[in-house]
């Protein structure tokens, strides 16, 4: 072999074994780092199981249990005077009601009023207190419960009531109170309570959704639906109101309507109680009548 | 393969991960300091942002976690050009996989504490951890795949 042949043949040879060793090299790299990404999936995939599997039924640090509510407490938030509720008025709230254009809501041969929420819920809490004082005008509640949000949510221990187990009786129309869950931790998520009916699970995955609410909150609660008509997705004030207080404070600072909170929780009461207003036709005049409902009224959303 | 760099796939699809790690770390900052705002519950307990990123583990010596990891997102956009991609540098190399090495822990600590100590999950959280974890898998696997030796 002529030595120009021999040398070419040398440097082809060691190209190929360089090209070689660059092979094996980056079949190295790619083992390490194959086995690096392994691992991190592994061990998060472990910790995802464990965390999402592990059934540990616990209660909550420190939720406050659920129970009738106290005769006084109800006496106190179902019995408010009509001149304290005319003096709040709107109580400086804003309009959380927006429009329906489905069709009407009737249970019985009345409008149906239906509540979707849950007992760890916070801001269901909020909205609990204006729901039982506006609707306490037109009929009574029995069975009301007493609760709290959960205890390691945001607004921990949030007095309130509860709908799970109470009924409302009244001649103008129906309430459906669904808490489909309790303050007390399952695992990741609260145990179970109320199951939604098809027709409630139509009519809250219906208006519980775009158009009439953001997207950001479908399907969220508290959802309250007013006979078709109008629809409240979440509180109508800040659940920082009631922090720190007891459920028989809040249902006595109800009763004087002079405290912030008072003022929030019967200001919603009264925009509720307009828009049931409108859906029972007036009834009864004596409620749909007097201040501050029928100004509230003229207030109330139209489908545009 | 680009001739000096990671194959063609890497760039981009790291860049791609950074930014929208960084739009969703910023959208997750800004509920941080308003989802108080927003006053309703998700329909389950167990899917809840609000509570993840106003509960205790959602600061870090004072600052919200939510804030840093859009802080860390954005550090990475730069490393993640394709220009830096192509140095033959080590000192961006090395950066990059240390930038990327360091969210794993972060990430392995935040699903501990929704999953054992918030006991509430945060999809957009979760989003966030998965992107970090594909820009990791995605940046070890592009120095792997480099003609000559990574970072090492």
């Amino acid at each position: 072999m002529p030595p120009a042949k021999r040398s070419e043949e040398r440097a082809r040879k060691a190209a190929e074994l360089r090209a070689q060793q660059a092979r094996q090299a980056r079949n190295r790299r790619l083992v390490v780092a194959g086995s690096a990404v392994a691992a991190v999936l592994v061990v998060l995939g472990v910790l995802v199981a464990v965390g999402l599997t592990r059934g540990t039924p616990t209660s909550g640090p420190g939720a406050g249990t659920s129970g009738p509510a106290p005769a006084a407490v109800v006496s106190a938030v179902t019995t408010v005077p009509p001149s304290v509720l005319a003096a709040v008025g709107a109580g400086g709230t804003r309009q959380s009601l927006f429009a329906l254009d489905g069709r009407p809501l009737r249970s019985g041969g009345k409008p149906l009023v239906l509540y979707v929420g849950a007992e760890y819920c916070p801001f269901c809490a909020a909205e609990r207190w204006p729901v039982v004082v506006a609707l306490s005008r037109f009929g009574t509640w029995s069975g009301l419960g007493a609760t709290t949000s959960a205890a390691d949510d945001v607004y921990p221990n949030t007095p309130t009531f509860s709908f799970h187990g109470a009924s409302f009786a009244s001649p103008y129309l129906t309430f459906e109170g669904v808490e489909t869950q309790s303050n007390k931790r399952r695992g990741t998520g609260y145990e179970p309570l109320d199951t939604l009916t098809p027709e409630q699970r139509r009519i809250f995955e219906t208006y519980n959704a775009p158009p009439y609410v953001p997207a950001s909150a479908a399907g969220s609660i508290p959802f309250t639906d007013l006979a078709g008509r109008y629809g409240v997705s979440g509180s109508g004030y800040d659940p920082a109101l009631l922090t720190g207080r007891t459920l028989e404070q809040i249902a006595e600072e109800v009763r004087a309507g002079t405290s912030p909170a008072a003022r929030a929780i019967l200001g919603n009461a009264n925009r509720i109680t307009a828009a049931v207003c409108a859906v029972t036709g007036g009834r009864p005049a004596d409620v749909c009548a007097g201040a501050p409902v029928p100004a509230l009224m003229k207030d109330l959303p139209r489908v545009p | 393969v680009s001739p000096d760099g990671p194959p063609r796939w890497v760039p981009p699809l790291t860049l791609g991960l950074a930014l929208a790690g960084a739009a969703v770390a910023g959208y997750l900052t800004t509920e941080h300091f308003t989802s108080s705002r927003t006053l309703v519950c998700p329909g389950t307990g167990a899917v809840n942002c609000a509570k993840v990123t106003t509960s205790a583990p959602s600061m870090f010596l004072g600052v919200p976690v939510a804030l840093l990891g859009l802080l860390w997102f954005l550090a990475l956009v730069p490393l993640m050009t394709g220009r830096l991609w192509r140095s033959l540098r080590r000192g961006p190399a090395r950066l990059r996989l240390a930038a990327t090495l360091l969210g794993i822990p972060a990430v392995l600590y935040l699903v501990h504490a929704e999953l054992f100590t918030v006991h509430a999950v945060c999809l957009w959280c979760t989003v966030v951890h998965v992107i970090a974890v594909l820009l990791f898998a995605a940046v070890v696997l592009g120095e792997a795949l480099r003609p000559s030796a990574g970072p090492g």
